[in-house]
């Protein structure tokens, strides 16, 4: 991979292989349906007959391609998240240096460094989408949040037959624009 | 390419061509003969219940159509038990794991979770002779005593034969 790369491109290139690798999969089973490997891989059940069997394939990738865009979009969020974390760390220790050498004023002087956040407290796509909304532009804004209940969804229990609400290359886009921001 | 090779290539095309139709044909042909012999048992087994009317058998013509076999003509049975009838219809020949499937189902009740399947497989790991056997569903397996739940492919005997239609009747 190019060192151009970003995180979030090196977690979209994984989804891209798993999804040419389970294009090809669903190609080799639908051109022999009633091979026994589409039995031993789970695609089907024994005893079936080939229209019943072109069904069962037919479902079972439709899943598995949502489960992949699924993934995609926790895996680039969370390289999203990796990547800024030590910027957000530096950006802090850089604030506080400023609070130390600048700021004099009672009755806050002795925890002037409270007055300035945690990285903890950036966890998360909500915290990040807060803290640099205002350099972010309305289309971004809203995809991020769509990117953020995506994730939580899938998360905290989404039947897997239903898509994601943004598609794994705006998702792509949109986390990459925001680091050139960054 | 000389005549010659050209017509020799023409009807060695032509012969494997109705050689495949013939296969097809015995492949058909064998295949109902199939049917028709596991009808046959499933009268003899439950003869009794159909000397005394507490079973009532027919059989009725359908037609099956499978990609590879092309259309072809083939009996259903049915069983009225009283109010309820069971009904017995091939569904291929075609089928992965086995030379043929004929289900078996309550009318009113055609879920695969009440399903019992008649399939055609070899009758041992060394004997490739096929026979029928009973796949029952997981509902009913657990009503076979003698059974694990995820063994429900079972032979095909009277007793057998039985159970099943019990499960489905009940």
């Amino acid at each position: 991979m190019p060192d151009t790369q970003t995180p979030v491109d090196e977690a979209y290139a994984r989804y891209e292989i798993l999804s040419n690798i389970l294009e090809r999969t669903r190609q080799q089973a639908l051109a022999n349906p009633m091979h026994r490997r589409n039995v031993e891989l789970g695609l089907t059940k024994q005893f079936r007959t080939k229209n019943e069997v072109e069904k069962d394939i037919q479902d079972a990738f439709e899943d598995l391609t949502n489960l992949i865009n699924h993934l995609a979009i926790i895996d680039m969020a969370a390289a999203f998240e990796g990547y800024l974390r030590p910027r957000l760390g530096t950006a802090i220790g850089e604030a506080r240096r400023l609070l130390r050498e600048n700021y004099e004023l009672e009755p806050f002087l002795q925890s002037r460094e409270k007055l300035v956040h945690e990285t903890d407290d950036f966890q998360g796509l909500a915290r990040i989408r807060e803290l640099i909304g205002g350099q972010l532009s309305a289309e971004t804004s809203a995809t991020l949040s769509q990117i953020r209940e995506d994730r939580n969804n899938f998360a905290h229990g989404t039947n897997i037959r239903v898509p994601p609400t943004t598609t794994t290359k705006r998702t792509r886009e949109t986390l990459n624009s925001i680091i050139e921001v960054v | 390419m000389p005549l010659r090779d050209t017509l020799n290539m023409l009807h060695e095309s032509q012969r494997r061509e109705q050689q495949t139709i013939q296969d097809r044909q015995n492949l058909i042909q064998e295949w109902k003969q199939a049917i028709e012999s596991l009808y046959a048992q499933i009268r003899t087994y439950l003869a009794e219940y159909e000397k005394d009317s507490s079973l009532i058998i027919s059989e009725e013509g359908i037609r099956l159509t499978e990609e590879t076999l092309g259309s072809y003509g083939v009996q259903t049975m049915k069983i009225a038990a009283g109010p309820a009838t069971i009904i017995i219809q091939p569904i291929g020949r075609m089928i992965i794991g086995a030379q043929g499937r004929v289900d078996m189902h309550r009318h009113g009740r055609a879920t695969e979770q009440y399903r019992v399947m008649f399939l055609r497989m070899p009758k041992s790991a060394t004997d490739a002779t096929p026979i029928w056997w009973i796949r029952l569903p997981v509902e009913a397996a657990g009503t076979f005593g003698r059974l694990p739940p995820q063994e429900r492919t079972v032979p095909f005997e009277k007793a057998t034969l039985e159970q099943a239609l019990d499960f489905l009747l009940n």
